[in-house]
């Protein structure tokens, strides 16, 4: 049983993962304006506790006037979202991809593997810039882009898994008793690789987030005026020297969100320890 | 108007016969200039890239170039340009000018490098703005007749063009295009160096240079794709020029101590292009009264105090007060919120409709801010905006052309660098031109008569006519023209260009 | 052995012709370059001329084999706005894209690989609890933003080293940093694991309580076994570096391969694109393949089972 100890990053990742989906479910009743209303004659109004700032614009306005905390609080529906969506995507196909690989071997096996090999070996980042060049920039392309580059981690370690399992007494058994293959992977092979693809599904959020961000900087990502960290980072990076906050606000809500999954997950893994997990992590991007 | 500026030319050639170009002393030090992308290729036939054109300008020279305080033509490569006939102009070469390779520059140089712009197996990308000539024709070893097709108004403006660098027969029938596009060898105040692509180009200061020796040794033109880096390699003295300065910079810039700015107006003016003749698809837009809406709906004048802090000039029929034919009578739609709702109603639509807003990255100033204020401004009158953007200017150039960019496009244009209203209005507003959204029968006979006519007063006439006629019919929202903002270390004596082409060849040491 | 070998350079070369279907692919299928290279008169004879010029109206199945029977003998075409060759423009990059991978691996290295030992062996300490908060923090950091910082911090502000660019060993210092810092976390993470899990092994314990000093129990024992796996995730890492050079690239004005395809992207030059991101795939498969092939020559288990998936 865990100790408190153990559980505490747990804990404050969960906290903070909460406080991050709370923001995107209920922007509107959180977010004190309008993420999109600009006001131009109110621009790059500094927070609060610098001179000039005021509480009806807690963290200042961007360079349209719109206030910085409301669009980080909508942001959080765009990112949060976007890294989700993308990982149940990514999660599927790679889960799916891996339990056929490692049930059935033989070609279908083959065909998986290389097709994995093939994914890994190319510049992750690249490979999504391409696409999302080529398909143009949207929110659905994105996560489309996002989930199809990042199955192969999932696959990897499901593939592994399932050869494992398949061997065991009880999967060996139920094949003699004549269960069907789907039968047997759903009821006995899933829920015993739940554990591990939950872990990996919760650390993938937090790389999602940060790769939107990535693409977001090279101009690819969501595009303006809707509101994104990644996006409002990439605005703000020429503001650096001048009015701090636009970048600062967006980049700590990166942050600290991606630190609170990262938290989340990797207090999940000591609970159950699959030892593969970070493994799998380490071919991408 | 072509003998006028041909007398002004006359006398502006004798004042600047015996002019220097730089201080008197050696050249020495060197200088870094930052770029945002790099250049495709040096040979200045080759390309329409801003930032070739400007290394371009200091390997070669061209026949005519720009005055610095008038922006009018001057003698440069050319000594004179006379009308032997309405058809038929003379050039009179300067003597004495010598390629950096030794190859003598005469009336064969300028020949072979019209006929290379004007051949259609090279390709050139500038060759529409010299399909005007029927032929160039070598007289002696210092006279070279242009016979045009028409009467041509434009000739002035065209030989300043920044592609149309003269270039060295033999060496490129030797060499081959291919080895010149990477070693050019040209005329002009620097000579070639070294080029690591997508990194850095060096020039070095050419001393035999016709109209005397450059201040500076070296000019490095680096290639910084980041604002934010080049920001910082200017404060930290990595860096000594760079362009395309956000608005919202030049404080901090100017505080540093370190740089200061330096901004003037250029030609390139941005406008809403509206889809009125409907050429992609029917919109709410082909409705004048729903084209008039959108003006009254857009804020242009707080765009330009508020967004750019002040440096832009207000274009109140698009044309740039700069441009010959710029009409100063003509007003544009005023901002009137009120105005547009009401005008919407009027034309069928009292809760707004949806409509696409092209953008493009690359030549506006702060455009996504610009163009967020302009989704704004439409939302507050109940239009709503469709963004869609393209990363790339070569992908919006495309749209553009291939007539796929519906709706409200927020576009550019920079006159080919020519201070006319045709460059600007005959493009997108003749019929059959490829960026032409909205076009008429009257519109095209205007064009056409202000075109084939030399008779300045004609073309105002014309041209005024046009402006007042774009307003009326609310084809774009007129928005304003911008300015170049520069940033430039202390330690050099150097401002920003009207025409965009940084003149660092001009720079000197404080 | 060699059948060990055989099999791994025959998966290296369907990974290579899966990359090259995928890439022509994705450039192919979609998109149109012909208008972007043509003058803005052009006419629908220009653009037909051009479109059979380039050979884009060939059906696909023939365009995939012509290209990659060029792109074996090295050919990936030529750049459609330069006309250099594609080949040609990727290598004279290609120099500094390894300068600072290299680097940055060994920033990572340097910084991962000991504080991982020391986080393993004080597994639970003050120090392990730092280094693993550090870990997550670094994961979290988006690099441009590091790279920005950086930039601000010891260009402008110190005025220590440049800015952005190429060329003296002080250039190289800052891209590298960020790009450590990018890989450092995971590296990091994945040496502590696999040393805590050589030193739960039964022989560390039976040695431990035969009474083998510590330090040689960790150096002579614990490091040499925990050095496979270690150098088999820095092999795995490589296409992870390339991805984040992508972004130094940029933010430092590096002039790489990466920065020279995002570039090539972003104006739709499909020659370089694709022969940018082959090449660059082509360098993962070849570290990849030689590490596997180092590590099955120091460690018989490997190549008994025939490879990894």
């Amino acid at each position: 049983m865990p100790s408190l100890g153990r559980a505490r990053p747990l804990l404050a990742g969960g906290v903070v993962v909460a406080l991050a989906l709370l923001a995107a479910v209920g922007a509107p009743w959180v977010a004190p304006h309008d993420p999109y209303a600009q006001d131009v004659g109110a621009r790059l109004l500094p927070p609060v506790w610098h001179p000039g700032g005021s509480w009806e614009r807690p963290l200042g306005t961007d360079a349209l006037g719109r206030d910085v905390l409301s669009r980080i609080v909508y942001g959080a529906r765009v990112s949060v979202s976007a890294g989700a969506l993308a990982v149940v995507l990514s999660m599927t196909l790679g889960v799916t991809l891996g339990l056929l690989a490692g049930y059935y071997g033989g070609t279908i096996d083959a065909v998986v593997s290389n097709l994995v090999n093939v994914i890994l070996a190319f510049p992750f980042l690249l490979l999504a810039l391409a696409a999302v060049a080529v398909v143009g920039p949207s929110f659905t392309n994105m996560i489309v882009v996002l989930g199809v580059t990042g199955w192969p981690v999932y696959t990897r370690v499901v593939r592994a898994e399932t050869l494992k399992y398949r061997q065991l007494e009880f999967v060996v058994a139920a094949r003699a008793l004549g269960v069907g293959s789907g039968r047997i992977l759903r009821a006995h092979v899933l829920p015993n690789l739940a554990n591990t693809v939950i872990v990996m599904a919760s650390l993938e959020v937090a790389r999602m987030i940060i790769l939107e961000s990535f693409l977001s900087f090279l101009g690819l990502g969501i595009q303006p005026p809707t509101p994104s960290w990644g996006g409002m980072l990439g605005e703000g990076r020429v503001y650096v020297l001048t009015h701090w906050w636009l970048a600062a606000f967006p980049g700590l809500a990166i942050f600290l969100t991606t630190l609170g999954i990262n938290l989340f997950g990797d207090g999940l893994r000591d609970l159950l320890d699959p030892h593969r997990v970070l493994l799998g992590a380490a071919r991408t991007e | 108007m072509g003998k006028a500026r041909g007398l002004v030319l006359l006398f502006a050639m004798l004042s600047l016969l015996a002019a220097p170009l730089g201080a008197e002393a050696a050249p020495r030090g060197r200088v870094v200039v930052a770029f945002g992308s790099d250049t495709s290729t040096m040979d200045p036939h080759m390309h329409t890239e801003r930032m070739g054109i400007i290394v371009n300008q200091h390997i070669f020279d061209t026949l005519l170039a720009r005055d610095t305080k008038t922006w009018q033509p001057v003698p440069h490569l050319a000594e004179s340009l006379r009308a032997v006939n309405p058809t038929t102009w003379e050039l009179k070469l300067r003597k004495g000018v010598r390629f950096h390779n030794g190859e003598p520059f005469n009336a064969e140089s300028v020949k072979f490098s019209f006929d290379r712009v004007l051949n259609p197996d090279q390709k050139s990308p500038i060759r529409g703005n010299f399909t005007w000539i029927r032929s160039v024709d070598v007289v002696d070893e210092h006279t070279v007749r242009i016979v045009t097709h028409k009467p041509y108004p434009l000739i002035h403006e065209i030989l300043t063009f920044g592609n149309f660098g003269m270039v060295p027969p033999k060496y490129v029938r030797e060499k081959g295009d291919a080895h010149f596009a990477r070693n050019p060898v040209g005329t002009g105040p620097y000579r070639f160096k070294e080029w690591r692509k997508g990194e850095q180009l060096v020039v070095e200061a050419n001393e035999q240079y016709w109209k005397g020796a450059p201040a500076i040794q070296t000019i490095v033109f680096r290639v910084i794709p980041e604002t934010a880096t080049q920001i910082a390699e200017l404060l930290s003295g990595g860096v000594d020029i760079i362009r395309a300065v956000p608005p919202d910079q030049i404080p901090a810039i100017k505080a540093s101590g370190v740089a200061r700015v330096t901004a003037t107006k250029i030609l390139r003016v941005v406008f809403l292009q509206m889809d009125g003749d409907g050429r992609v698809s029917r919109t709410p837009l082909t409705d004048v009264r729903v084209r008039r809406a959108v003006n009254h709906a857009v804020n242009v004048d707080e765009i330009i105090e508020k967004v750019l802090g002040g440096m832009a000039v207000r274009t109140p029929a698009g044309n740039n007060p700069m441009a010959f034919g710029f009409d100063p009578a003509v007003r544009p739609l005023a901002y009137s919120p009120e105005t547009a709702r009401k005008l919407l109603a009027e034309a069928g639509y009292p809760n707004g409709f949806e409509v696409t807003l092209n953008t493009y990255t690359g030549s506006i100033v702060a455009v996504d801010q610009v163009a967020q204020a302009v989704m704004g401004y439409l939302g507050r009158v109940g239009i709503r905006v469709k963004p869609r953007h393209f990363a790339d200017v070569g992908q919006y150039l495309a749209n553009f052309r291939g007539a796929k960019l519906d709706g409200i496009t927020m576009a550019s244009w920079g006159y080919n660098s020519v201070f006319d209203s045709d460059a600007i209005y005959y493009i997108h507003f003749h019929t059959g031109q490829p960026y032409a959204y909205n076009t008429s029968k009257e519109m095209d006979a205007w064009l056409d008569e202000a075109r084939a006519t030399v008779d300045p007063k004609k073309r105002l006439e014309l041209y005024g006519r046009l402006q007042r006629h774009l307003v009326d019919q609310a084809y774009w929202v007129p928005m304003y023209a911008q300015y170049t903002i520069e940033a430039v270390s202390n330690k050099l004596n150097y401002e920003a260009s009207s025409d965009e082409i940084m003149r660092v060849f001009a720079a000197t040491w404080k | 052995m060699r059948a060990y070998v055989v099999h791994r350079l025959l998966q290296a070369v369907v990974v290579c012709l899966g990359i090259s279907l995928i890439t022509f692919a994705l450039l192919h299928v979609v998109g149109n370059p012909v208008l972007l290279l043509l003058p803005q008169d052009a006419s629908e004879v220009d653009v037909a001329l051009l479109r059979s010029r380039l050979g884009l109206d060939r059906p696909l199945w023939i365009q995939y084999a012509a290209f990659l029977g060029d792109a074996v003998r090295g050919d990936f075409g030529r750049s459609l706005f330069t006309q250099e060759s594609a080949l040609a423009l990727i290598l004279e990059r290609m120099p500094a894209t390894l300068e600072l991978t290299f680097a940055g691996m060994l920033v990572a290295v340097a910084v991962a690989i000991p504080l991982g030992i020391v986080a393993a062996v004080r597994r639970g300490s003050v120090t392990d609890r730092l280094c693993t908060v550090g870990a997550v923090a670094g994961q979290a950091m988006p690099i441009f933003w590091l790279g920005i910082m950086l930039i601000i911090l010891f260009a402008v502000k110190l005025r220590l080293l440049p800015a952005s660019g190429r060329g003296t060993l002080g250039h190289l210092v800052l891209p590298a940093l960020t790009l450590g810092v990018y890989l450092a976390p995971l590296t990091m993470r994945l040496t502590r694991s696999e040393v805590l899990n050589v030193l739960t092994q039964d022989y560390i314990r039976t040695a431990r309580a035969k009474g083998v000093r510590e330090a040689v129990l960790l150096y002579k024992h614990a490091l040499r076994n925990a050095a496979i796996p270690i150098v088999t995730i820095l092999g795995l890492q490589f296409g992870r570096l390339l991805g984040g050079a992508v972004v130094t690239e940029t933010v430092f004005a590096w002039p790489g391969v990466a920065s020279l395809a995002v570039k090539a992207i972003r104006t739709y030059d499909y020659p370089v694109v694709q022969g940018a991101v082959i090449l660059l795939a082509l360098l993962i498969v070849v570290v990849n393949t030689l590490t596997d092939v180092v590590i099955a020559c120091l460690d018989p288990r490997i190549r008994l089972e025939g490879g990894r998936a």
